[in-house]
C-alpha cells in the first residue's frame, strides 16, 4: 500500500555528549537539571494502607516544542510539571499549566486522546481520577468526561480497543479502602505495620470507550473486563497473539494476573492462565506491580516483564508466538537476582543501544521500618539496571552503567524517555518521600534511530501501531503504547539501537486501522515522524 | 514432684543414658528413628527432669518435640541445650528447624550458619544451610547461589548424599542453570528406587523439560509429581497449563481445579501452622489435624493428634480428632477407642456416636453401629448420622433403606465420594444396577482416585459384559493403589525426616 510518508525530523541530535568508557552511561544529574520535585506520601504513622504504593510520572510534550517534557505526580500537594528547555535543563510550569491535580494522586498517562494534536493527561487518585485537556495553547483544563471514577485508580492505559481511531481507556482500580485506613496489623511486639492486601476487597477495573470528543461510557461489562476483580496496580495494551487487536495484560497484587484478549467484535476473554501469564512458573499468584511489554528476544513477538514481591521473581514470560508464554525469569537470570526486593517501575529499554532492550528495575519496600519483623532488609532498595547479552541471558551491570541506581531509596515509578533527543533512553525514578531522581544516558558511539506516529485513520498519536526497523536479517520491534511501567506513562516516540549498523532498510509502520507504512532507507541518528496515509 | 515420680524418673534417666556410644544406642533417638514418638518425648521428658543441666537432655527434648510438634517446648529445650554446651551443633540445628517451622528465617539461618562453624566437616548442617537458602516462603531467605554453594559444600563432605545432590540440583534449576541441573536430575530419577525420589525432583525436571518446551516430557513428570505429591499446587497447575498444547483441554481444566483447591488447602495449611507452631492454641492444633487430614498428609495429622490426647486429655474434640484419623489411616479398632473416651468424657457427644458407628461399620459390625447411635438418633435426620445409618442397613440387607438415608445424605453433599459409593452399594444390593453405576461415575467425577469407586465399577461393568472398560479401570485401579502406596510411604518418611537425619 503506498502511503505518504512526512518525514519531520523533530530533533537532530547534536547532543550526544561523548563519555569516556570508565564513565557510567546513565548519569545522576538530578541536582543539575532544574526538577525540584519532591514526593510527599503524607504518612504520619497512621498505617493508612493508601501510603504504601507511591505515585507516577508521565513524559510528554505538553507544548509541542518538539521536547519531552515531565509531570509529577504526588499522594500530598499538587502534582507538578517541568517544562523541557533544551540543554537538559527544565523549568516549572506555575500551577503545572493547569494539572496541578490535588488529588492524593497515583499515576498518570498521556495521550492525544481528543486527536487535537497535542497530548490529553489522565491522572489516577485515591479517590476521583482526572482528565486533563490540553487546549493546545500550552494549558490543560479539567474536564468532566465520564473517566472521574472516584475508587483507588492505579495504573491507566489509553488503546485504542475497538480500532475506531478513538482512544479508549483502560483504568486499574486496587482494593476498597477506608479514610482513614481503619485497619490494624501488629507485630508480634506490637510494632504497628501496614496491612496486607487481602485484608482489602477487591475494585474492579474500568474500560472507558471513547466516544471523541473526550466523551467516554463504561463498557466494562459489554467488553466482558467486568466479569472478573483483582487487585491490580499495573496495566499495559499490547498485541499479545499479533492479530492487530490490542490485548490488555493487568498485573495483580497477589491475585492471578490477566490477560484480557481482544475478541476483535468489542470483547476480550481472559486467558491468563491458559496462556500461562496469570502465575509464577510455581503456580504461585504473585504481587504483580509494574509491566512492561518488550520483544527482548527479537523474535517479533512482545514479551512480558512483571515485577513482583520480595521472595517471589521479578517474571519475564516469552511470548512463544502460539498463544502461550514461557516464564523465562530463572533462565535469563532477571529471576534470581529479584529474590530478595520489591519491585516497581520498570521497562524494556535499549539503554546501550545495541539493539537487544534491556530491562531496568526500581525497588523499595512498602514498609517504612521492615526491619522490625524482618532484619535482613530494608525500606530503600537499591535498583536494577540489566543488559540484555543475547541468548537470552540478562546480566546486572548496574555498577558500571547506573550506580546512582546502587543508592537505596524507597523507589516506586520510573519513567522513561529521551530527554535530551539524542537516541538513547533517559530514566526518571520516582520514590517515596524523595526528590525525583533524573538519570541521564550518556551512551555513545551507538547508531540510532527514532519513530514518532501520527494517525490519520488511526488515533492521532497512532497508539497501537507497530513499528518494525529492518536491517539486514534483523527485525526490531516495538508498539507505540501509552501508559506502562508503574502507574507511569513514557516517551510516546520509539527509539531503537542500532549497535554498528549504520543503515537501514526499512521501518514499517502497521497501523491500528490495518494501513501500512514503509519509509525506506531512512537516516540513521535522528527521529522520523511518520504519518499514516489518509488513502 | 512427689517421690515416686522422681524414682520413676531417674530410672527412665538412667536408660536414656546408658550407652552414648552412637546415635542409635541413644533411647531416645533411637525411638524416634523407630517412629516412636510418643515413647521418645516421655523419655526425654524424664531424663531432663531427673538432670536438668544435661545438654544432651535438653537436646533430647529439643528434638522429641520436634517430632510430636511441640514447637514452643521445643524451642526452650534447644535453647537450653545451646545455653548448657555452646558447642553443641547438633542443638543449633534443631533450634534453626525449628525456627523454621515457627517461619523465624533469620534466627533459623543464623542457627544453622553456627552449626556449620562448630561441625564444618558434617554433611548435615550444610543441608540445613542450603535448604533454609531455598527460602521455603520465608521473606528475605531465598537465595539460590548461597543454596547452591551450601549444597556444594555438603556433598564435598558426602558425594552420595541424595538430599545434597537433590538441593543443589533445585538449587541450579532456581538459578536458571538448566544444562547443569538437568543431569543431576536425570540421575536421581534413574536410579534404581526412582520411587524413593521425592515428588519434588520429578517436578523439577519438568520444570526444566517445560523451559526447553518438551511438552509430553515435562507432562509426563508432572504427572508423576501429581500422583507421588497430590497436594502440590505448582504441579497441577502446570500440569493444567501444558496440558492443552498436547490437546487434552478437559484435563487442564480438571488439573488446574485440582491445581486451585491445593493452593486453597495449602495455604490454609500455611497459616494453621503460623499459628500452632507459634501459639500451640488446642483450636488451631485441631484445625490443623483435619487440614492435614484432608491434605493426606495423614502421618503429621495423627502424630500431631496424639500430641494433642496426650497432653490434653480433657478435651473431648482431641480424641475425636485422633479417631477420625485413625479411621482414614484403616485403623477401626484404634478409632473406636479414641472415640469412646470422647465419649467417655461426655456421654451426650453425638459426634462421639457418629465416629463409633462409622469404625464399626468399617469393621463390619453394622449391628453394633446402629446400636452405639442408639434408637433416638437412628431416625435422625441429621444427614452425618442418615449416612452411616444407610451404610449399615445396606449391610444389614435392607438396601432400600440404607438408599433412602444415603440419598437424603447426599442431597446435601452431592458430591460426597463415600456417601455415592455407599449409596452405589445399596443401589447393587437391591438390584438398581444401572443407577449405582451412575452413583460410581459421580464418585469419579469428584474423586478421580478413589480406588474404591474404581473397583466397584468395574465388577459392574464385567457384569454387564463390558470387558474391556472393566479391565482398564482394574489396570487405572491398580496403577493407583501403587501410586498412593508410594506416595504414602514418601510422606512418612518425609514428615519424620530432619535436619539431624541422614
Amino acid at each position: 500500500m503506498a502511503s505518504r510518508l512526512s518525514l519531520a525530523l523533530i530533533a537532530t541530535a547534536g547532543m550526544v555528549a561523548g563519555v569516556a568508557s570508565a564513565e557510567p552511561a546513565l548519569r545522576d544529574v538530578s541536582a543539575e537539571c532544574g526538577i525540584d520535585f519532591v514526593h510527599a506520601n503524607g504518612a504520619t504513622g497512621g498505617k493508612n494502607y493508601y501510603e504504601v504504593m507511591g505515585s507516577g510520572v508521565a513524559l510528554l510534550d505538553f507544548d509541542g516544542d518538539g521536547r519531552l517534557d515531565v509531570y509529577c505526580v504526588t499522594c500530598v500537594g499538587p502534582n507538578r510539571l517541568y517544562r523541557n528547555v533544551g540543554e537538559f535543563r527544565f523549568e516549572e510550569m506555575p500551577g503545572a499549566a493547569g494539572a496541578a491535580d490535588e488529588g492524593y494522586g497515583m499515576g498518570a498517562v498521556a495521550a492525544d486522546a481528543d486527536g487535537d494534536g497535542d497530548p490529553d493527561l489522565y491522572v489516577t487518585n485515591f479517590g476521583a481520577n482526572a482528565l486533563y485537556r490540553n487546549d493546545g495553547g500550552a494549558r490543560f483544563v479539567r474536564v468532566t468526561a465520564g473517566a472521574e471514577d472516584d475508587r483507588w485508580g492505579c495504573g491507566a492505559s489509553f488503546l485504542d480497543y475497538d480500532r475506531d481511531g478513538v482512544l479508549d481507556l483502560y483504568v486499574v482500580n486496587y482494593v476498597q479502602c477506608a479514610v482513614p485506613d481503619t485497619n490494624v496489623c501488629p507485630t508480634e511486639d506490637g510494632h504497628r505495620l501496614y496491612c496486607g492486601p487481602r485484608r482489602y476487597p477487591r475494585a474492579a477495573d474500568v474500560l472507558l470507550r471513547g466516544l471523541g470528543g473526550l466523551r467516554f461510557e463504561d463498557v466494562s461489562e459489554k467488553a466482558g473486563v467486568a466479569g472478573v476483580a483483582g487487585r491490580g496496580l499495573g496495566v499495559i495494551a499490547f498485541d499479545a497473539d499479533r492479530d492487530s487487536w490490542p490485548d490488555l495484560y493487568v498485573a495483580n497484587d497477589l491475585d492471578p494476573n490477566f490477560l484480557f484478549r481482544n475478541l476483535g467484535d468489542g470483547t476480550f476473554e481472559e486467558i491468563g492462565i491458559l496462556s500461562g501469564v496469570s502465575h509464577s512458573e510455581d503456580g504461585m499468584e504473585e504481587s504483580g506491580m509494574g509491566v512492561a511489554a518488550g520483544d527482548y528476544d527479537r523474535d517479533g513477538w512482545l514479551d512480558l516483564f512483571v515485577t513482583n514481591y520480595v521472595n517471589e521473581t521479578n517474571t519475564l514470560y516469552h511470548n512463544e508466538g502460539d498463544g502461550f508464554f514461557l516464564d523465562v525469569s530463572a533462565m535469563t537470570g532477571v529471576g534470581p537476582s529479584s529474590l530478595p526486593w520489591i519491585s516497581w517501575g520498570t521497562e524494556f529499554l535499549d539503554w546501550d543501544l545495541d539493539g537487544w532492550p534491556d530491562l531496568l528495575v526500581v525497588n523499595g519496600h512498602t514498609e517504612s521500618e521492615p526491619e522490625l519483623v524482618d532484619p535482613t532488609t530494608t525500606w530503600k532498595q537499591r535498583g536494577f539496571l540489566y543488559r540484555n547479552v543475547g541468548e537470552g541471558r540478562f546480566e546486572d551491570v548496574t555498577q558500571s552503567a547506573a550506580p546512582a541506581l546502587l543508592v537505596p531509596q524507597a523507589s516506586r515509578a520510573a519513567a522513561f524517555g529521551d530527554l535530551d533527543d539524542d537516541g538513547d533512553v533517559d530514566v526518571l525514578v520516582q520514590a517515596q518521600n524523595a526528590p525525583l531522581l533524573v538519570l541521564r544516558n550518556t551512551t555513545a558511539d551507538a547508531n540510532w534511530i527514532g519513530v514518532s506516529t501520527r494517525g490519520t485513520r488511526s488515533n492521532r498519536d497512532g497508539v497501537g501501531a507497530r513499528v518494525e526497523v529492518h536491517t539486514g536479517d534483523v527485525t526490531l520491534v516495538r508498539e507505540r503504547q501509552a501508559g506502562g511501567s508503574y502507574l507511569s506513562s513514557n516517551d510516546p516516540r520509539l527509539a531503537f539501537g542500532l549497535g554498528t549498523v549504520a543503515a537501514v532498510d526499512s521501518v514499517v509502520v502497521a497501523w491500528p486501522s490495518g494501513t501500512r507504512s514503509v519509509l525506506r532507507a531512512p537516516e540513521v541518528g535522528r527521529y522520523h515522524e511518520i504519518v499514516e496515509s489518509e488513502d | 514432684m512427689r517421690p515416686r515420680d522422681t524414682l520413676l524418673l531417674g530410672s527412665l534417666a538412667a536408660l536414656v543414658f546408658a550407652g552414648c556410644g552412637g546415635p542409635s544406642e541413644r533411647p531416645v533417638e533411637r525411638a524416634l528413628a523407630e517412629g516412636h514418638e510418643s515413647e521418645a518425648w516421655a523419655l526425654a521428658r524424664a531424663a531432663v527432669q531427673a538432670t536438668p543441666d544435661s545438654a544432651a537432655a535438653w537436646r533430647d527434648v529439643a528434638h522429641a518435640a520436634l517430632r510430636t510438634f511441640r514447637t514452643p517446648e521445643g524451642v526452650e529445650a534447644a535453647a537450653k541445650a545451646g545455653e548448657l554446651a555452646p558447642e553443641d551443633w547438633r542443638a543449633r540445628l534443631l533450634a534453626a528447624e525449628l525456627d523454621q517451622r515457627r517461619f523465624r528465617n533469620v534466627a533459623a539461618l543464623a542457627a544453622a550458619e553456627r552449626a556449620t562453624e562448630l561441625a564444618p566437616d558434617d554433611v548435615r548442617p550444610w543441608i540445613a544451610l542450603g535448604t533454609l537458602r531455598f527460602g521455603g516462603g520465608m521473606v528475605g531467605t531465598a537465595e539460590p547461589e548461597l543454596a547452591e554453594s551450601a549444597f556444594r559444600q555438603a556433598l564435598e563432605r558426602d558425594p552420595e548424599s541424595p538430599r545434597a545432590r537433590f538441593g543443589l540440583a533445585k538449587a541450579l534449576v532456581l538459578a536458571g542453570r538448566d544444562e547443569e541441573a538437568r543431569p543431576l536430575l536425570d540421575a536421581i530419577l534413574a536410579a534404581d528406587r526412582a520411587d524413593a525420589a521425592p515428588a519434588d525432583a520429578w517436578y523439577q525436571r519438568g520444570l526444566l523439560r517445560m523451559r526447553a518446551r518438551d511438552h509430553e516430557g515435562a507432562v509426563d513428570d508432572f504427572r508423576r509429581a501429581v500422583a507421588m505429591e497430590p497436594g502440590d499446587p505448582a504441579a497441577w497447575f502446570n500440569l493444567g497449563r501444558l496440558l492443552p498444547r498436547l490437546g487434552e483441554p478437559d484435563e487442564a481444566k480438571a488439573a488446574l481445579a485440582r491445581g486451585d483447591a491445593a493452593r486453597e488447602r495449602s495455604e490454609r495449611i500455611h497459616s494453621l501452622e503460623v499459628s500452632w507452631h507459634s501459639n500451640a492454641d488446642t483450636g488451631s492444633g485441631l484445625t490443623l489435624v483435619s487440614a492435614w487430614r484432608d491434605a493426606g498428609r495423614l502421618g503429621e495429622a495423627r502424630r500431631l493428634a496424639e500430641t494433642l490426647v496426650e497432653d490434653r486429655p480433657q478435651v473431648p474434640p482431641v480424641h475425636l480428632e485422633l479417631a477420625e484419623t485413625l479411621l482414614q489411616l484403616d485403623d477401626p479398632a484404634g478409632a473406636e477407642r479414641a472415640a469412646q473416651r470422647a465419649l467417655d468424657l461426655n456421654a451426650q457427644n453425638l459426634r462421639a456416636r457418629w465416629v463409633i458407628a462409622r469404625a464399626r461399620v468399617a469393621a463390619g459390625d453394622p449391628a453394633g453401629a446402629l446400636e452405639v447411635l442408639g434408637e433416638e438418633n437412628v431416625g435422625s435426620e441429621d444427614v452425618r448420622i442418615a449416612s452411616v445409618v444407610g451404610a449399615a442397613s445396606t449391610a444389614l440387607g435392607r438396601p432400600e433403606e440404607g438408599e433412602r438415608l444415603l440419598s437424603l445424605a447426599l442431597a446435601r453433599a452431592p458430591e460426597r465420594t463415600d456417601w455415592l459409593i455407599d449409596r452405589a452399594r445399596a443401589r447393587i444390593a437391591k438390584g438398581a444396577g444401572e443407577s449405582a453405576e451412575g452413583d460410581l461415575r459421580a464418585a469419579l467425577r469428584s474423586d478421580p482416585e478413589s480406588i474404591e469407586a474404581m473397583r466397584l465399577l468395574a465388577d459392574r461393568l464385567e457384569s454387564n459384559a463390558r470387558a474391556d472398560e472393566a479391565a482398564d479401570l482394574r489396570r487405572r485401579a491398580d496403577r493407583t493403589e501403587q501410586e498412593h502406596e508410594a506416595a504414602r510411604a514418601a510422606r512418612e518418611r518425609e514428615w519424620r525426616h530432619d535436619f539431624l537425619s541422614h
